[in-house]
């Protein structure tokens, strides 16, 4: 086993560490905004450290430009698309995106 | 060893699959969007395995088009239903 193979399988159980992440907090979050959050870890981690693994395997040849191309793609749509369900998920919960007068954001902060 | 990956992503598919069983509808669209880039990465891991580098283009244009869903579904979520 070379040196180039034992970082391609730290890069994927990294990258299976991270989707697995996800995948257990989409399970045990009954919350949305808890599941948007979980999100997170497969979309950052998992989807650069497999990329990741690919052009440590392949180099820069077109399976690895291509990798590369995937991961930027993944890491960079995932804040988009967590902000439009997010905002979603408000508008449902609350018919309104801006705050109802009703709302103390500073208790919910923390700040009183 | 990128069968195995493979393998391991699709069990982590189960989270998704289960929210978009139990959950709320916005949950649903959450599960999907996850379920959508495992999805990515795992035919990124089958065209690797395989060593089909023209495969690899299924991986993207699915990365793409889970990002124009996403999209389309938080808005139609917002506004119609």
């Amino acid at each position: 086993m070379t040196g180039r193979d034992i970082a391609v399988a730290v890069l994927l159980g990294l990258g299976i560490a991270g989707f697995a992440l996800t995948s257990m907090g989409l399970v045990l979050s009954d919350d949305v905004y808890e599941q948007i959050h979980y999100l997170a870890p497969g979309s950052v981690i998992g989807a650069i450290a497999i990329p990741a693994a690919v052009v440590v395997q392949e180099g820069l040849s077109q399976a690895g430009a291509k990798a590369i191309l995937i991961a930027l793609l993944l890491f960079f749509s995932s804040p988009v698309l967590s902000h439009a369900t997010a905002r979603a998920a408000r508008i449902r919960r609350k018919q309104q995106l801006t705050p109802r007068a009703d709302e103390n954001f500073r208790r919910v902060r923390g700040l009183e | 060893m990128w069968n195995w990956t493979a393998i391991a992503l699709l069990i982590c598919l189960v989270g998704p699959f289960v929210r978009c069983v139990r959950g709320d509808i916005v949950s649903r669209l959450v599960a999907l969007e996850g379920a959508s880039s495992i999805c990515a990465i795992v035919l990124l891991c089958l065209a690797e395995a395989d060593r089909r580098v023209p495969f690899v283009d299924l991986s993207l244009t699915l990365a793409l088009l889970s990002f124009g869903a996403g999209l389309v579904f938080a808005r139609f979520l917002e506004r119609w239903l």
